[in-house]
């Protein structure tokens, strides 16, 4: 098989996903081509350093449990006042009724006579 | 079919803000998203889930232009993230997500809503350019 078609069975390769058939294709061109060679060498490299690589600067990164600490705290926050809006929902209503209920009582004379 | 397990969202709060950092560049961005991502979710949710809802609003702030340049990174790092910070944000969370987050194909098929073939090529693909750009220094 030559370079150009090996393509996605060399990344899949590095990759440890390769089937057998793949695997077979691979080693063999590998044993004669120095170039795939090279570049699956590099594609294993490139894989580890990024599995090791740090995502945050270490300034950043020593701040992380405050900074954990205060989006919980937000998380918190956000709940309470979740949990409050039904009861809030409900007294807007009670309310609601009350006054039509009063208004009702007042205006029931002038409806009905008597 | 199997319910997917609980994926605690606050406890990986570090991951999200190391992620999206590498992804836009900035300690403040990077934040915004994590801190939208926690909110958004809440403490529990789905891997798949949870992947994928980082992944748009970081795709949100890319589209609206909030990606700066990577401060200068120090040590044997430094020419890795120069190399990364070349590629375009989604060449970069693919291969964050495939190699940093050891997101294996069918899950990462799953969160990018792709089939597992494409996911492949493109991870090839974005490995490949990665390696270039890792050479030219």
């Amino acid at each position: 098989m030559r370079c150009a078609e090996l393509g996605v069975l060399l990344g899949d390769y590095a990759d440890g996903v390769a089937d057998e058939r793949a695997r077979r294709i691979v080693d063999r061109h590998i044993q004669l081509c120095t170039s795939c060679r090279q570049e699956l060498l590099l594609s294993f490299q490139i894989a580890q350093q990024l599995r090791r690589m740090p995502l945050l600067p270490e300034t950043v990164a020593v701040r992380l449990p405050r900074m954990e600490r205060q989006i919980q705290g937000r998380l918190l926050a956000r709940a309470r006042t979740r949990r409050r809006r039904p009861l809030l929902v409900l007294g807007v209503v009670l309310l609601l009724v009350v006054e039509v209920g009063l208004l009702w009582l007042v205006l029931y004379p002038f409806f009905y006579g008597g | 079919m199997a319910a997917a397990p609980p994926f605690p969202v606050v406890a990986n709060y570090g991951r999200v803000l190391g992620f999206a950092y590498q992804v836009v560049g900035d300690v403040a961005l990077a934040s915004r998203v994590a801190e939208k991502v926690v909110l958004r979710l809440g403490s529990v949710s789905t891997e798949v889930r949870f992947w994928r809802t980082l992944i748009k609003i970081l795709q949100a702030q890319v589209a609206q232009g909030m990606v700066v340049d990577l401060a200068t990174a120090s040590g044997e790092e430094a020419a890795l993230q120069h190399a990364l910070h070349q590629l375009t944000a989604d060449e970069r969370m693919l291969l964050l997500l495939r190699y940093h987050e050891h997101l294996d194909l069918v899950t990462l098929a799953a969160v990018l809503r792709r089939p597992e073939r494409e996911v492949r090529i493109a991870i090839n693909e974005a490995r490949r350019k990665l390696l270039r750009r890792r050479q030219e220094g």
